[in-house]
């Protein structure tokens, strides 16, 4: 009788410790916008169904004096891949615009940021050096948290086009567009988004991705067939500055990716963005907040050697830095080819670092944490 | 220098015949539905030389074409989009390249997209491409081992490697250019 | 420390507490765990535990509800008055009985790409019969996990080769012909391999006396069955008007349901065997979870996959045969993500949906593997066979099979994805 207490006793200690671990991970981090800012509004401003719930996330919107298009980018899709939460947090925190107008959603799936995928490893956070110390960022995960969307069907069949695919990808954001009103707790995320973009009238959509180094598309530039010209021009124009770019078709066979159904079901140019992320995958070695900065990994370094990465991986590894600086200027180059092709929905935007400015002090030193 | 003699000959031939070859409308295309395709369409349009892009053209399309440009290097999501696969590709490469010999209408083979577009996928596509052109461009990175470097000069075409694709714009545009003197 | 040793002294602790300390296998998972952790310097990582030890809440919730179902339905009397009908049927046609019986098996796992309930539900039903035609239990209990296995590889859901094509951007589609034509042939082969010599002996008069001891009960007595059938297949072919329950809510609604069409049954009595026959499994698929949270935090996974990746070709087909399967048998699910998407990927000249289609084939024998041999776990109680390793020695048909047809479409993918029209 006393062992089975003492049992008890340690099991919901166990439980209760690692519980508040768990719940931690539910606070947003604050984010500090410039002085450009305009109107910080909420995604259920759109989608009034996701009010007040964990589905609910921030939109920030830069207007310039002058008017011109409107860009969206969106950050957060899958948060296990931080450069494109720390892409949209920077932006946010430099951004200046002068023409036209941008928005950001840096967690477009912000139920992903309050849990990590089971069996993954992945840290709960992870720190970055500013001007101000060190600041803490969370790490999340790829799919939506099961307490906002469970269980998951054994098959997950995308809406409208009937697609079979497993059934955790029922929880995947990126999958689920163009979205449902009546549909899953993800698939009104995707909803809302959607009714952002046709509300807002956004000409432009930079979904922010990252994947893992052994995967076929990265490094790339991912477009619906009407914003192929822009994102040809943007990729050139990167490929022009020496970083490795390439441009990918989005299949017109694969359903509910953000530049396949925003591109077919919305007027906006759909276009995403790949980095390549250590952290994410599969054979990665040691899993920690180490490797999520560092993207520095031995058995990648190993795997580049037999051929099986698709971007060089040497001992040196690809650091956040250079994703994040990779997803700035991706960004800044598509702005402009766009408006290179679009006369009078030109959007300017200034403050930004550069490529170069990031990679050399790091995109941390470029943050604000007082304005 | 048996190549420069090439080259020579080449240069002498066109000269004779007191323009280039390499004459407009261009037909252009891709050999591996890669969207590389769409890089060689901005050159072209920034040079303003007159071409029509088919990324699917068939033999059909070279009637009104007097050079085709060939943009090469597979890509799986693009062969998904154009629903065409890798066999098909290579048979409608072979067929467009074959009639265009046979029309004596000159070929230009462009490798843009780096290492991304080199390998088991791709190499089937440029192994074709780089066989039956008779003018190659390669963008750094795409050639590092020297696998078209070595075709062409089996084949004593003329080879040219450029840092990026915007590059490509100045020798395109002396290809295109009737040489001075006629 | 590096990866290899770490790997190395996980996989002693396993061994050590599993065959020499006797641990259950869940516990035995859980301290392997945590001793991997502890070498490799991260303490005790609670976090990471309680992570990792609800990765497969899922399929333990499937265990539970299922087994109460069983356990209901079984005690209403439906599973003896159907098999006397099955009996009287077909005992004169044992070919035809065999082949009902092995599909019959099958047909959960086609539509849930899990062997959990082929094994608990139609399984069940099926043992009986198997045991009155004089199979020996352990052979029983052999046909119903290879059941279960080739049910869960089958078409129209597998979903060890939905995860691998997930990793890889491709959809899930052009799967099905392939997999049923390698499927349902190696299954029914399997099936008669295993007890067709039982049913041939089988005399009419051998199975009169337990004919004639149950009488055979009405239609109502198996409406639950249909109940649980028509909601796992509606919610998939009309969603429109059948909604998502999740296969445990389904399972209780069934359970609920039989309590009101057959024999009084013991709600508790009933619901304590189920717990108690769940309990070993559940700590299992909870051990499994952390293992692999550890695995994957301090690089071990990775080293695996690497080392396999690492192979030339032909010691590469060696190292998916045994690695695949045995990684699969800590879990079918983990094995199709962690090696199947990168050995997909190293082989991207091949038919993607043939090597898919054979990773998920092979990744699935998992389920026959230690450290959980889930599917000959589950038999056990099903045909009353107590030890676990007499149903595995007795399972080496549909292990071979399954590997064989596993390797050869690897090696032939392209040749076989011709034959199927895909590209
Ligand atoms: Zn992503």
């Amino acid at each position: 009788m006393i062992r089975k207490l003492v049992i008890l006793a340690l099991l919901s200690a166990a439980c209760f410790i690692s519980g508040g671990m768990l719940l931690s991970q539910h606070q947003d981090e604050t984010l500090y916008p410039t002085p450009s800012l305009t109107k910080r509004m909420m995604l259920s401003d759109y989608f009034s169904v996701l009010r007040g719930g964990d589905g609910d996330t921030e939109v920030f919107e830069y207007c310039g004096d002058e008017g011109g298009g409107t860009v969206l980018i969106l950050g957060g899709t899958h948060c296990d891949e931080p450069a494109s939460y720390l892409a949209a947090y920077l932006l946010i925190e430099t951004l200046d615009v002068q023409r036209g107008r941008v928005l950001i959603v840096p967690r477009a799936n912000r139920s992903a940021l309050t849990h990590n995928l089971q069996g993954e490893g992945h840290p709960q956070t992870f720190e970055v050096e500013t001007l101000h110390g060190k600041r803490s960022f969370r790490m999340g995960s790829r799919y939506t948290n099961p307490l906002n969307q469970w269980p998951d069907p054994e098959v997950y069949l995308h809406s409208p086009s009937k697609q079979e695919l497993s059934g955790s990808d029922s929880r995947n954001l990126n999958r689920c567009y163009p979205g449902r009103a009546d549909g899953t707790y993800t698939e009104r995320v995707a909803h809302a988004l959607a009714e952002l973009i046709k509300q807002e009238k956004v000409d432009l959509v930079i979904d922010l991705h990252e994947a893992s180094p052994e995967y076929p598309v990265i490094n790339a530039i991912v477009a619906h067939e009407r914003a192929m010209d822009c994102a040809a021009f943007a990729v050139m124009e990167l490929q022009g500055q020496g970083l490795e770019y390439s441009l990918e078709p989005s299949p017109q066979n694969y359903h509910g990716l953000s530049h396949r159904e925003l591109g077919d079901h919305t007027n906006a140019l759909a276009t995403l963005m790949e980095s390549a992320n250590a952290s994410q995958g599969r054979l990665r070695g040691r899993t920690d907040a180490q490797l999520v900065v560092t993207g520095r990994d031995k058995m990648y370094t190993r795997a580049a050697e037999i051929e099986m990465t698709r971007v060089p991986f040497g001992l040196e590894g690809i650091p956040l830095d250079i994703r994040v600086a990779r997803h700035i200027e991706g960004t800044r180059q598509l702005v402009l080819a766009f408006n290179g092709l679009n006369a009078g929905k030109e959007v300017e935007f200034g403050g930004a670092p550069t490529y170069a400015e990031i990679v050399e002090r790091g995109f941390g030193k470029f943050m604000h944490e007082e304005n | 220098m048996r190549r420069l003699f090439v080259l020579a000959i080449f240069i002498s031939a066109v000269l004779a015949n007191g323009q280039t070859p390499y004459q407009t409308p261009v037909l252009l295309t891709t050999g591996g539905q890669s969207a590389d395709g769409l890089f060689m369409k901005n050159v072209l349009t920034k040079e303003g030389i007159e071409f029509q892009y088919k990324p699917l053209a068939t033999v059909a399309d070279l009637d009104s074409a007097k050079t085709l440009i060939m943009v090469i290097g597979g890509s799986s999501k693009g062969l998904g989009a154009a629903r065409i696969s890798a066999e098909d590709e290579i048979a409608r490469m072979t067929a467009l390249l074959d009639s265009a010999a046979a029309k004596r209408i000159p070929v230009i083979a462009a490798h843009l997209g780096g290492k991304n577009r080199r390998g088991s996928l791709s190499d089937p596509f440029n192994d074709l491409g780089v066989q039956k052109s008779n003018h190659f461009f390669v963008v750094k990175g795409g050639d590092d081992d020297g696998y078209f470097k070595k075709r062409t000069n089996v084949r004593k075409i003329p080879y040219l490697m450029v840092d990026k694709t915007a590059d490509l714009g100045a020798p395109l545009k002396q290809l295109f250019t009737k040489p001075a003197g006629e | 420390m590096s990866e290899g040793l770490i790997l190395a002294a996980m996989v002693a602790a396993l061994s050590i507490s599993v065959f020499f300390v006797k641990l259950p296998t869940g516990i035995a998972l859980l301290v392997s765990a945590m001793i991997g952790a502890f070498v490799a310097g991260e303490g005790i990582p609670l976090r990471h535990l309680a992570e990792g030890s609800m990765m497969y809440l899922d399929p333990m919730l499937i265990v539970l509800t299922s087994l109460f179902f069983m356990a209901v339905f079984e005690r209403s009397g439906a599973l003896s008055s159907l098999n006397v009908w099955m009996l009287r049927k077909f005992s004169s046609r044992p070919f035809i009985l065999v082949s009902l019986l092995t599909l019959f098996v099958m047909l959960p796992g086609m539509f849930t790409g899990l062997t959990a309930p082929c094994v608990l539900t139609t399984g069940a039903i099926a043992a009986p019969v198997l045991l009155a035609a004089g199979t020996p239990r352990a052979v029983a209990g052999a046909f119903i996990a290879s059941g279960a296995f080739w049910g869960m590889a089958a078409p129209p859901v597998n979903i060890c080769a939905m995860l691998i094509g997930a990793g890889v951007d491709m959809p899930y589609i052009g799967f099905d012909l392939p997999l049923l034509a390698t499927t349902v042939p190696l299954a029914l082969l399997s099936g008669h391999l295993l007890v067709g010599k039982y049913f041939r002996g089988l005399k009419t008069e051998n199975v009169c006396e337990l004919i004639e001891s149950k009488e055979s009960g009405g239609a109502l007595l198996y409406l639950p069955f249909l109940v649980v059938m028509s909601l796992m297949l509606g919610e998939r072919f009309l969603p429109q008007y059948v909604p998502h329950l999740g296969i445990p809510l389904i399972f209780v609604i069934a359970a609920v349901l039989s309590l009101f069409t057959g024999a009084r049954v013991k709600i508790k009595e009933a619901a304590d065997w189920s717990v108690k026959s769940a309990m070993p499994i559940l700590a299992l698929l909870a051990g499994i979870g952390m293992f692999i949270q550890i695995l994957t935090l301090t690089g071990a996974r990775g080293f695996i996959v690497i080392e396999l990746l690492e192979l030339s070709e032909w010691q590469r087909y060696v190292g998916i045969a045994i690695l695949v399967q045995l990684f699969g048998g800590v879990s079918a699910y983990g094995s199709s993500v962690v090696l199947g998407v990168p050995i997909l990927l190293s082989m991207l000249g091949q038919n993607n949906v043939i090597v898919a289609s054979a990773l998920s084939i092979i990744a699935s024998l998992g389920d026959f593997m230690p450290p959980t041999r889930l599917a000959v776990v589950l038999a056990g109680p099903v045909v009353g066979e107590e030890s676990s390793a007499a149903i595995l020695r007795k399972s080496l048909w549909p292990i071979v099979l399954g590997l064989a047809c596993g390797i050869g479409m690897l090696i032939y993918a392209n040749e076989i994805g011709k034959l199927f029209g895909l590209n």
